[in-house]
Order: C-alpha cells, then sequence, then structure tokens
C-alpha cells in the first residue's frame, strides 16, 4: 500500500488517501472508503526525479501524489514494465562519475579539435563571393580609420609588385580563383609608424610603408608576402570567422545555465579561446611560407631576420604571460622554424621534414 | 507568517545535471530541451510551502522549436554581423521590435506550465499592454534623452553642459523607477493562481529612493575599494620599485615583459574589484527592490508576501558562486543554483488573514479560453525580482 494526496482535477481540494495494489489492479481508498479503481495500466505515472513527489494520473485526470517514490517503483512499474531510466543512471555514482569524465573531455576535445576541424571543413565550402564580401568592407573601415596612402616611390612599389609577379605568383598559378593585388599603406599610431603585412580573404594583400623601409632586400618583403599568401590559400579569416560563432554561441549555451550574474566574467576567458586559434592559423602560415621558400630558393632566414626585424620595432612584445593573450606565436618559435628550414635548405632538402 | 524551503541538495542536483549534460553533448545539443525540462523540474518540485510544491509541467517537445529558432537567429545574426555589418544595425532593431512579444509569450507559457498544489497559474496580460511597457516607454525614453543632448551641444557654454547633465541624469533616473513600477504592475497585475488574482501597489517615488540609494552605495564601495587598492599600490609596486626597473631595463624586452607580467596579477586583481563592485550594488538594488515589490504585493487581497534577504549575504552568495563556478571550470554551478535558490525561498515569506493551507485548498483552476494555450516558447527571461 502507498500512503499519499487525492487531488482532484486542476483543483487544489485534496485529501489523504491509500492506494492498495493487488495483481494488476488497483484502489484508492479515503477513510476506508474506495472512491476509485481501475487497473495499474491505465494510470499515468510522472518520471521518476531524485525524490519529488511521484504524480500518478487516474483516467479522470484526478491525480494521487506521494512522496513514497521507491515503493511507487517496486509495486507499480515492474507490473506495468515501464523503466525508470535516466533515474537509473542519474543515481548510478559509476555512470554519473563516466558522465563528468567524458563530459570534460568532450567539452575539452570539440574546443581544441573539433571546433577548428568544422571551421575548416565549412570555410572550404562557402563560395569566394564569401570572401569578396568580407575584403572589400575590411579594406573600406581601414583605411577610414586606420590607413593613410602611402609614401612610398613608384620605383619602390613597381619593383616589390614585379618580383611578386615573375617570382611568387607562379606558385599558385593553378588556383586562379584567387586573385592576389599587392597594395601600399602607411600606418601611424601617434607618431609611430607601424611596420605590419596583412592579407584579405580575396586576395588583396597590404604592406604598410614601415614594412617597407624595415626590409632590407626583396626576399624579405617576398618571404612575409608568402606568409601571408598561406593565411588565404588556408582560409583563415573565415576559419576565424566561423570558429568566433562556435565559440559565442557554445558560450552563451553554457553560461545561459548559471546565475545570471555569471555573464561578467566571460569577457577574458572568450579573449584566451580566440586568441588560441590565431595562433595557430600564424603557425600554418609560417610553414606555408617555409615550404613555398625552399621550392623557389629563398633562404629561410630572411624570414627570420624579417620578423626580428619588426618585432624589436614593434611595442607589443610577446613572451611570458602576454604570449598567451598576443595572436601570434612565439617568436622563438618561429625562429626555431626558421632554423629548422635553413638547416634543409643548405642540405636541398624541399619539403622540409 | 511561513517561509518557503527548498529540499533538493547540490549533490543531488548535480549528479542530475551533469548525466544531462553528457546526454546533450552526446546528442549534439538536440537533447537540450529535455535537460533543461528536466533540470526545472527538480528545482520547482523541491520548492516547498506549507509542504506542497511547485511543479514545471512543459516538455522538451514544446521548448524544442523555440529553442531551435533562437540558434539559427543568433548564428545568423553573428555571421551578418560580421560580412555587413550595416544590416546588422536592421537585425538589431527588428530584435528591439519583438522583445515584448517574446516577453509576452514567454510569461504567458511559462505561467501556464507551472502550478502549485495542483492549480495551474496563468497570464492574462494583453500584447498590446506589453507594447505600451516594453517599447513605448523606453522608446520615449530613448527620444527624450536625445532631446536633451541635441539641447546640450546646441546651447554651447559650460553651465549648460552641467545643467544638461544633472537634466540627463535626473530624467534616467526617473525613467528607470517609472519604467520598473510599469514594468512590474504589467507583470504581476495579469498574473493568476488558479482564479485569484494578484495585486501590486507601487509608487514611482519608492523606486526613485531605491535608485539613488543604490548610487550611493556603488560610490562608497568604489571609494572603498580605491583606498584598498591604493594601499595594495603602494605597499608592493611602488615599495618594489617597479617603475625604477622599467626605466633602468629600458632597452632590454626580456627584462621588461618579466616586470610587466609580474603586474598582471594586479591587474586581474582589479578587474575582480571592479566586478566585486557592481555586485554589491547590484545586489542591494535587487534586495531592496524585492522588499518593496513584496511588502506591496498581495494575492486576492487575502495572502501577503514579504522578502527578507540581505543585501551583504546576497552579494556573498553571487560573489562566491561566480568564484567557485570559476575555478571549477563550470562544475559547481548546480550547487550555486541550489544555494541561490534556497536563499531566495527560505527569505520568501507568504503569510493570509485566514490560514494559508485553506486558503490553497479551496483554489481550482481557471477557465482557459479557446487559443490561449501556447504550445511553445522562445523562453526569455524576465527579471521579476523572484
Amino acid at each position: 500500500m502507498i500512503e499519499g494526496t487525492l487531488y482532484e482535477n486542476r483543483s487544489s481540494a485534496n485529501e489523504d488517501a491509500v492506494l492498495y495494489i493487488s495483481n494488476e489492479n488497483y484502489t484508492i481508498q479515503v477513510e476506508d472508503t474506495i472512491i476509485y479503481a481501475g487497473q495499474l495500466a491505465s494510470l499515468l505515472i510522472s518520471p521518476r526525479l531524485g525524490n519529488i513527489e511521484r504524480k500518478i494520473t487516474l483516467e479522470d485526470g484526478s491525480i494521487f501524489a506521494t512522496k513514497e517514490n521507491d515503493i511507487v517503483d517496486e509495486l507499480i512499474l515492474k507490473v506495468i514494465k515501464k523503466k525508470n531510466i535516466l533515474h537509473k543512471f542519474e543515481t548510478n555514482i559509476i555512470f554519473v562519475f563516466i558522465s563528468l569524465i567524458l563530459a570534460i573531455l568532450f567539452s575539452f576535445s570539440f574546443f581544441k579539435w573539433g571546433i577548428p576541424y568544422l571551421s575548416k571543413k565549412i570555410a572550404y565550402t562557402l563560395p569566394l563571393e564569401v570572401n569578396n564580401v568580407i575584403s572589400q568592407n575590411t579594406l573600406k573601415v581601414f583605411d577610414n580609420y586606420i590607413f593613410t596612402p602611402s609614401v612610398l616611390t613608384d620605383e619602390q612599389k613597381k619593383e616589390i609588385k614585379s618580383s611578386f609577379e615573375s617570382k611568387l605568383l607562379p606558385l599558385v598559378k593553378q588556383n586562379n580563383k584567387i586573385q592576389y593585388n599587392i597594395h601600399f599603406r602607411q600606418w601611424k599610431s601617434e607618431d609611430k609608424s607601424i611596420a605590419n603585412a596583412f592579407a584579405l580573404p580575396n586576395g588583396d594583400i597590404v604592406l604598410t610603408d614601415e614594412f617597407v623601409n624595415l626590409s632590407k632586400n626583396e626576399d624579405e618583403i617576398n618571404a612575409v608576402i608568402l606568409h601571408e599568401m598561406g593565411h588565404i590559400e588556408n582560409r583563415h579569416s573565415l576559419q576565424r570567422l566561423i570558429e568566433s560563432t562556435f565559440t559565442a554561441v557554445l558560450i552563451m549555451y553554457v553560461s545561459g545555465d548559471t546565475t545570471s550574474l555569471g555573464d561578467l566574467g566571460i569577457g577574458l576567458g572568450s579573449l584566451f579561446i580566440n586568441s588560441n586559434y590565431s595562433r595557430n592559423h600564424e603557425s600554418q602560415a609560417d610553414l606555408y611560407a617555409f615550404e613555398k621558400m625552399l621550392a623557389i630558393h629563398i633562404k629561410p632566414e630572411n624570414f627570420a631576420n624579417i620578423i626580428n626585424r619588426i618585432t624589436k620595432d614593434s611595442i607589443i612584445k610577446e613572451d611570458s604571460i602576454l604570449g598567451y593573450i598576443s595572436s601570434h606565436p612565439n617568436t622563438s618559435i618561429r625562429i626555431n622554424m626558421a632554423k629548422k628550414y635553413t638547416e634543409c635548405y643548405k642540405k636541398g632538402i624541399s619539403p622540409c621534414k | 507568517m511561513k517561509s518557503l524551503t527548498f529540499n533538493g541538495s547540490g549533490l543531488e542536483y548535480f549528479k542530475i545535471w551533469i548525466v544531462n549534460i553528457l546526454l546533450t553533448i552526446i546528442t549534439l545539443g538536440i537533447y537540450y530541451p529535455w535537460a533543461k525540462v528536466r533540470n526545472n523540474r527538480y528545482l520547482y518540485a523541491n520548492s516547498i510551502l506549507v509542504d506542497k510544491n511547485f511543479e514545471y509541467h512543459a516538455t522538451g517537445k514544446q521548448l524544442f522549436i523555440g529553442y531551435l529558432i533562437a540558434i539559427i537567429l543568433f548564428v545568423t545574426y553573428n555571421v551578418i554581423n560580421e560580412l555587413f555589418p550595416r544590416v546588422s544595425f536592421i537585425l538589431l532593431a527588428l530584435l528591439f521590435i519583438s522583445i515584448p512579444w517574446l516577453i509576452w509569450r514567454s510569461m504567458k507559457f511559462n505561467m501556464n506550465v507551472t502550478s502549485f498544489s495542483n492549480v495551474h497559474f496563468k497570464f492574462t496580460g494583453g500584447l498590446g499592454q506589453a507594447y505600451i511597457t516594453f517599447f513605448v516607454y523606453p522608446l520615449l525614453f530613448i527620444i527624450l534623452s536625445i532631446g536633451i543632448i541635441a539641447l546640450i551641444t546646441t546651447i554651447n557654454n559650460e553651465f549648460s553642459i552641467l545643467l544638461g547633465m544633472i537634466a540627463m541624469i535626473s530624467l534616467y533616473v526617473y525613467a528607470m523607477s517609472y519604467f520598473s513600477v510599469k514594468k512590474t504592475n504589467y507583470l504581476i497585475n495579469f498574473s493568476r493562481y488558479g482564479q485569484g488574482e494578484f495585486k501590486t501597489n507601487l509608487e514611482v517615488k519608492a523606486f526613485v529612493k531605491i535608485i539613488l540609494k543604490t548610487i550611493l552605495v556603488s560610490l562608497l564601495t568604489l571609494i572603498i575599494s580605491l583606498v584598498i587598492a591604493g594601499f595594495i599600490y603602494y605597499f608592493t609596486i611602488s615599495e618594489l620599485g617597479v617603475f625604477n626597473d622599467l626605466i633602468v631595463n629600458k632597452g632590454d624586452p626580456k627584462a621588461i615583459i618579466n616586470i610587466l607580467g609580474a603586474i598582471v596579477p594586479f591587474i586581474i586583481f582589479a578587474y575582480f574589484i571592479m566586478l566585486c563592485i557592481s555586485f554589491i550594488s547590484l545586489a542591494y538594488y535587487i534586495t531592496r527592490q524585492r522588499e518593496y515589490v513584496f511588502k506591496n504585493t498581495n494575492l486576492d487581497e487575502e495572502i501577503e508576501f514579504n522578502s527578507t534577504i540581505k543585501f551583504t549575504t546576497l552579494a556573498f552568495i553571487i560573489i562566491t558562486n561566480l568564484i567557485a563556478i570559476i575555478c571549477t571550470l563550470g562544475l559547481a554551478i548546480p550547487w550555486a543554483k541550489v544555494r541561490m535558490t534556497r536563499y531566495m525561498l527560505e527569505n520568501t515569506q507568504v503569510s493570509s488573514k485566514s490560514d494559508i493551507a485553506t486558503y490553497i485548498n479551496e483554489k481550482k483552476d481557471a477557465e482557459s479560453a479557446i487559443g490561449e494555450e501556447i504550445g511553445d516558447v522562445f523562453d526569455v527571461d524576465v527579471a521579476i525580482p523572484l
């Protein structure tokens, strides 16, 4: 027998009642008077959840509520052959432990490998028109707010462009969907001229005046252009867009369940995760550049030299803790890669192992 | 006066929560609405008043469509924001226009699927009223602010700027209070428990007082934090001669990085202090508001409510919850939720002119008109200080 409370349908009027079971039938009695009788199979039993009050709904909508969950499971569920699968999992300590471990593993793997993989697949599937749209808007914004027209001589510009066209373009000739173009801009921040090179997804490569001035020869310039081409060929901008969308959705997803004030702490976390993706992309672009340099016999140390010079020149340095937040790989990692490729260059090995 | 209680435990909830998270992950998120239902059922059904509990009747199926649409919209917005920044403004505008509708639907649905002692709640507010409350009033406020700013910028002298700033702040405080009153009135006065009507009677004046007091509390907390930060700075950074070190090592990038790296903990600490200040202010605001609204709300003129939360305790719970959640990478969420729910419930008191149990026992569900059954929901969380 099960003790509980009997409620009228959709009403809070209630009385103490007892549920009796024999074979596959039940009766409900209130003060020794049988109020209901019927078959167990006609009862609707709420799913077990922890130890919350169990609601058994009768055919006319009345509800028999009881706290005796175990007895309900024992006497009724067994008979009508229903199971509390979820509840079994939720109360089995081994299963809970497995859930915990698996949840952590899944989440970690998804962030570390899943998102980059998915983003890459999607980035390559999207049409090139998407690249064009992003690029045009971005360059416009840069020109409006960051860049000023270049003050290099036409001579300099022509030299760099023709070197690019004769030596580097042939490497990507087969992929003639992307139209590569070199653009020159000046980037001034306060009174300092900044050295940098950008790649936009549609093939536009922007070199700043200071970058050109810091480089000692055309090999150094081409090395950096190759790095930028690596970004374009690997669809990195698109990937970043898709990755940041994934991350934003997931974090909203997960944090949506905390006390709503936890949102304030999210900003930094997002930054950490997103910067990591950018470092991977930079390494990929480095690799691309080095491989191509070997192919057309540009000494890899040129890349290391110009990077070193730019880094010394720039305001933000990358070592130690700040390296986690910065978006470029550690300079020493890059230089080591350059050394490795210099070895291969000397030995004439291409591709490098 | 009877308080509510919470019967569940953090550990029990954690087990349910983590298993359902695993299921959500395995199904790539599809199971999420069902997980949410199960989590809510646990929290609702363990909320007890005079030995009776609340119930959450929504099903995963009902939540699923709204959930799917919300994700699609969110992703679309993000993508469009990156590709066509100008278009995203239009999308944002559309979102603002749809907020009153979302709130209205959410209230109707969430009330419908909530019951206490086998009697369902109900929300009878109209969509038009929702638009007036959540769209027209905010719009009026924005227009007024723009008007004042425009006025200040045309008459360009210091006195008018000062006057303008005072006007802006006063307008803001008054508008916030007015909006809070209208919003709370709308949400409470159209809520029903069975056939019983909730009634609230709020004054803008009271909310203005609360906001002003909150500002005072924020300023106080800010000053105290600045003093503490000042001490820390004095005894650590300047004592260690960090800035001297920086100058001496000017040409050496590696040394500079190491020194700057040592300062990073302080930057993080400063960020943390800032968060604490905003939490304390928020806690104060919530506490006073809840106190006032509860005191002035009744059910059927028979049942009265009271809130006894303290803002210091509330702030402490919020901050320590957040620290625990961050330190455990989210695993402490179930405990945090139980802790907060328990605190809120135990500090909610209900009293009746006659006897609560008797009042409850006489309730029946209201007749529901055809067409009022909302089949699904977008589940917007409306902030009634409950």
